[in-house]
């Protein structure tokens, strides 16, 4: 089957636009999702609810587990409606997405019991799973092939630029205004896009016809025609799986420790933020530019290698409390460099796997079954090792030994035999 | 990465430092203590992470002392420097440190304490290493050896092994973006592991043969980005020159180049390590030169 993607479209002021768009509403999702939902809610449990921080994390467990729940259910729903899943149905879902969520951020500051609170994280799981399919589902329309480790790259390094520099003092009530700002004006855009027609719209929905946008990098027919990646898949969320497990349950332990945040994150000072914002972006351009260049298995090695190989790095924070220790940024630069590599290669890697008809169930199963279910599971984990009153170093360790386990996995990925082409 | 860079300069002076004739001669205190007795005179480098040592009056270490954990206490003499990342310095009436002294860690002076070096203390103490690591520049006649070495040395490569040479010069040339990217991966993924075997003491000369590894990767990087450097100016010349020249020839002006970028003072030394990111990413592409590196497209995908 002649396959050809190189003179195809992804150059047209209409093709810019519309990667343009999806660029911002996944970075400003994004955001939304390190900021607010991670940090906002956690302000809202613990400080304006007085709950424990222990039962918050208990909570956001819960929400993590909804949203996960509720993107597979929808991500399948829209598989088995897949024909009629156009563009503009993709944008509509979103705009009701993006609209629950902002009634829901406004009505934040009203939440004043535990119930209350539960009840507020179990809608928004149910909002941000269903955004889920919906908003990856976009790129097959929006992204050509070619670009989807730029657009991935832009996503990330805009959110994790804006993440450190621009949360302000972590509080509810400054994540609520200034999410607020942006999110208003950012859901009557969507709006427009959604149900007014548009010629430029109307130029996207045509665009998934396109076999630069229609198959993934990963995902091409072989010579009966018939798209096959449940192995690649599988292994896909497996691994991210991991990379979420060990990213948030160090991530976990460096939050509840004050030493680490103070003058790294959460410093008064903006040249500390500053530097973990230039290493964010640089490590999202470079993981962008790897992205499209490398083979698959070089790829995954080098991106997910050095993932583990900084998270086994940790020790150097009991060896030696100079280095370790928020005064040299030498932890969170390296943390940095490893979140940015590893958000591209997952913004982009579902797509990549899939066609118009599969992206949604695809990205559900990979968003769902990796990042939320780990975080959920991480979070379950690090709350029972904190009731059991598991030291600093022990849980740090205990990472530890997982990245270690995680990068021989990457050595045996790396050497396991190649499946020879069909 | 400051930190990583202090480390690495800790180890390399105190490596340095360390070496008597042809033989490194160090003592690494990872618990307990070295207490030496009055009179007694320790030959080498001390590297402390943990426990104490104690140079008591009439005592002496004939070489520096690096401190990254426990306690140093001396009354006696250091004949060499005294560097501490942390823990803590004790200097008592009548010791005498006759290098510089760097503390960021805690310090107990005797106000009768000497030290026969320059005194630095607090927070610019690893800025200071981390300066000393990426060095001066190196001064005319130096350069102009360096120029003429890298120029030899990629002519004689070019030689011996043209298609590698060829290989490297492609990627550094044609993909310098993902030679960069991965240039710059592997200088963390390198920073890394040397720190972290570093610390587990036992590997610390396996990290001293990975960062010697990575140093000839790099100059052969720089060979790979002269030798594109020549293919361009044989091009523009429109001469038709051989592979060893052309990589002499190209390697000297890169590294001329490299010369006078070092001495830009607005470049604090980062353009240097991009451009070096480059050569080594080229070289890393390509496996050593093994294999001509061709960014991954759908049809190489459907082979892989």
């Amino acid at each position: 089957m002649a396959f050809n993607v190189r003179s195809a479209g992804g150059t047209t002021w209409s093709t810019t636009l519309g990667m343009g768009f999806f660029v911002a509403m996944m970075a400003v999702g994004y955001y939304y999702n390190v900021t607010f939902v991670q940090l906002g809610l956690t302000d809202l449990g613990t400080r304006i609810l007085g709950l424990e921080r222990d039962v918050v994390a208990g909570h956001m467990a819960v929400l993590a587990i909804v949203t996960c729940g509720a993107a597979l259910t929808a991500g399948l729903w829209m598989r088995r409606d897949a024909r009629r899943l156009t563009l503009h149905a993709k944008l509509r879902i979103a705009f009701v997405v993006v609209l629950a969520q902002t009634l829901l951020t406004a009505a934040a500051a009203l939440v004043g019991s535990e119930i209350a609170f539960v009840a507020w994280l179990v809608v928004a799981g149910c909002a941000i799973g269903v955004g889920v399919p919906a908003t990856f589902g976009l790129t097959v329309d929006l992204v050509p092939m070619r670009q989807r480790g730029a657009a991935a790259a832009a996503v990330t390094a805009i959110a994790y630029f804006a993440a450190p520099l621009f949360s302000g003092d972590w509080t509810l009530g400054f994540l609520m205004r200034q999410m607020l700002v942006v999110m208003v004006p950012g859901v009557l855009a969507l709006g427009v896009i959604a149900f007014v027609p548009l010629p430029l719209v109307e130029g996207w929905a045509r665009q998934h016809r396109d076999p630069a946008f229609r198959y993934g990098r990963y995902a091409r027919p072989g010579p009966d025609g018939v798209v096959r990646v449940r192995g690649r898949l599988m292994v896909l969320i497996v691994l991210m799986f991991g990379v979420f497990f060990i990213d948030s349950l160090g991530f976990l332990r460096l939050v509840d420790t004050p030493t680490y945040m103070v003058g790294t994150w959460q410093s008064p000072e903006v040249a500390p933020r500053l530097t973990i914002a230039i290493a964010h972006v640089i490590a999202a351009v470079i993981a962008g530019v790897l992205y499209r260049a490398l083979g698959e298995r070089h790829l995954l090695t080098w991106v997910f290698g050095l993932f583990a190989l900084i998270h086994l790095s940790y020790v150097l924070g009991t060896l030696m409390p100079g280095a370790g220790g928020g005064e040299l940024l030498a932890t969170p630069i390296l943390y940095a460099i490893a979140v940015s590599l590893y958000t591209v290669v997952a913004f982009a890697i579902w797509a990549d796997l899939s066609t118009p008809e599969t992206i949604t169930v695809n990205a559900a199963l990979g968003v769902a079954a990796s990042a939320w279910t780990a975080t959920f599971l991480s979070t379950a984990l690090a709350l029972r090792w904190h009731a059991e009153g598991v030291p600093f170093g022990d849980h740090l360790r205990a990472v530890e030994a997982l990245a270690l386990v995680f990068f021989v996995a990457m050595l045996v990925l790396v050497v396991a035999p190649r499946r020879s082409a069909p | 990465m400051r930190a990583v860079a202090t480390v690495l300069a800790l180890l390399a002076t105190t490596l340095l430092m360390g070496c008597e004739g042809d033989v490194l001669r160090f003592t690494i205190v990872t618990g307990g203590a070295l207490e030496l007795a009055q009179g007694e005179t320790h030959d080498g480098t001390v590297v402390l992470l943990d426990g104490l040592v104690s140079v008591p009056a009439g005592a002496s270490v004939a070489g520096p002392v690096v401190v990254l954990g426990g306690s140093l206490a001396v009354g006696g003499v250091i004949d060499g420097d005294v560097t501490a990342l942390a823990g803590h310095v004790t200097l008592r009436g009548g010791a005498l440190v006759a290098g510089d002294l760097r503390i960021a860690g805690e310090l107990d002076r005797h106000p009768e304490a000497r030290v026969g070096g320059e005194v630095t203390l607090g927070a610019a103490v690893p800025a200071e290493l981390a300066d000393g690591l990426r060095g001066e520049p190196a001064g005319w006649w130096a350069t102009l050896l360096r120029i003429v070495a890298l120029g030899l040395g990629a002519g004689l490569l070019a030689r011996v092994f043209p298609r590698a040479a060829r290989n490297v010069a492609h990627a550094a040339g044609r993909h310098p973006l993902v030679a960069g990217s991965l240039g710059l991966l592997s200088m963390v993924v390198l920073l890394v592991l040397v720190v972290v075997m570093a610390f587990t003491v036992v590997l610390i000369p396996v990290s001293l043969l990975a960062f010697a590894l990575a140093a000839v990767t790099v100059v052969l990087g720089w060979f790979g980005l002269g030798t594109a450097l020549g293919q361009a100016l044989a091009r523009r010349s429109g001469r038709s020159w051989t592979l060893a020249r052309t990589a002499t020839l190209g390697t000297m002006a890169f590294a001329a180049l490299l010369a006078v970028i070092e001495r830009i003072p607005f470049a604090w030394g980062l353009l240097p390590i991009v451009i070096s990111a480059v050569g080594l990413g080229a070289v890393v592409l390509t496996g050593f030169g093994v294999r001509r590196f061709v960014p991954s497209t759908v049809d190489d995908e459907s082979s892989a």
